[in-house]
């Protein structure tokens, strides 16, 4: 009898453990401040994550026209992780202007799924930050996590900067 | 099966403290490529700057002065350049920065107060976007807001 009780505890303090572990694993952020923790209303939010839809929906369109209407000129698109010969740990960065004019290449069928958008804003600047997953062909080709740098600019969200993250094993020579 | 328990237990409460190490020491490896930067600030280094940048990224802020805001932007060679042509002493303080680290990339969010020549200028918030290329982590962009109303002089 006493056996069996203590079972289902231990199996319940592994459990638990399991999700510290999980949580230290994935736990990178910080607490946030009590004020920063009450965080924009969901209506500023709204507002900074628009552009960012309007952007991922112009890309699975490849419509460069729309991704432009979305854009503050000035700013640099920058995927960490994989350079332009293929080789992990490298860079591969160019101006966010000419980026968006390069989605009319992409593959029809390319989709990009965001997870979990966290949204910051601070007066005329705000970011959104995501786990994102891209598919095509019926696979996902990359995945990790997306930052966008936003500017308001005459009471308009645009995106500044845009920078992402590739695994290892999403490299490819271009 | 109780030691198999044991260890198992063992295992998964060490993970926790593993995983915290490996963030404390990218958390202080994120800081000190941004400290870099304001030390580089510091000496008007153009070189130094760009020695702790990713040169394709852009430095970008928000000013506002007498009630209007203006958005400049610049790239990383442009403004290390323009450092050399003034000779105040310059020092930007960071104040109870925010972490995130996924991967190579990370951002960092903070609260800052700058000074000129020993004097209190202005306060603001920077957002550091930081990538970590060939082993060490670099700041590939800079925003940030300027402000000169309501700032705590630290």
């Amino acid at each position: 009898m006493a056996n069996r009780k203590r079972r289902p505890s231990v199996r319940r303090a592994m459990i638990a453990l399991s999700a510290v572990a999980l949580a230290g694993c994935g736990g990178a952020s910080e607490p946030e401040p009590a004020a920063a923790a009450a965080g924009p209303s969901a209506e500023e939010k709204a507002a900074v994550l628009q552009p960012v839809n309007a952007f991922l929906d112009g890309a699975a369109r490849r419509d460069p026209a729309a991704l432009r209407a979305t854009i503050h000129p000035g700013g640099v698109a920058a995927g960490v992780g994989c350079g332009p010969t293929g080789q992990y740990n490298q860079l591969f960065a160019q101006p966010l202007a000419t980026y968006v004019e390069t989605v009319g290449s992409m593959p029809a069928d390319q989709r990009e799924r965001v997870f979990d958008p966290e949204v910051r804003i601070e007066r005329n600047l705000a970011t959104v930050w995501n786990r994102y997953e891209y598919s095509s062909g019926g696979r996902v080709r990359a995945a990790g996590y997306s930052s966008y740098q936003l500017v308001r600019v005459e009471g308009r969200w645009k995106i500044f900067n845009y920078s992402w993250s590739t695994r290892p094993q999403d490299c490819t020579p271009q | 099966m109780r030691q198999m328990f044991l260890t198992l237990l063992l295992l998964v409460a060490a993970a926790p403290a593993v995983a915290q190490d490996a963030h404390e020491r990218d958390r202080a490896a994120v800081l000190a490529a941004a400290q870099r930067l304001f030390d580089a600030l510091a000496a008007r280094d153009p070189a130094a700057v760009m020695a702790v940048v990713v040169q394709e990224g852009t430095i970008s802020g928000h000013v506002t002065r007498d009630g209007t805001t203006r958005f400049f932007a610049d790239r990383w060679q442009d403004w290390a350049n323009g450092l050399r042509e003034g000779s105040e002493r310059l020092e930007e303080r960071m104040h109870n920065p925010r972490v995130r680290i996924r991967g190579n990339m990370a951002s960092i969010w903070t609260e800052y107060s700058f000074y000129r020549d020993g004097r209190f200028s202005h306060c603001g918030i920077d957002l550091f976007d930081m990538a970590k290329v060939e082993g060490r982590w670099r700041v590939l962009n800079i925003t940030f807001t300027v402000e000169t109303q309501g700032c705590r002089r630290r």
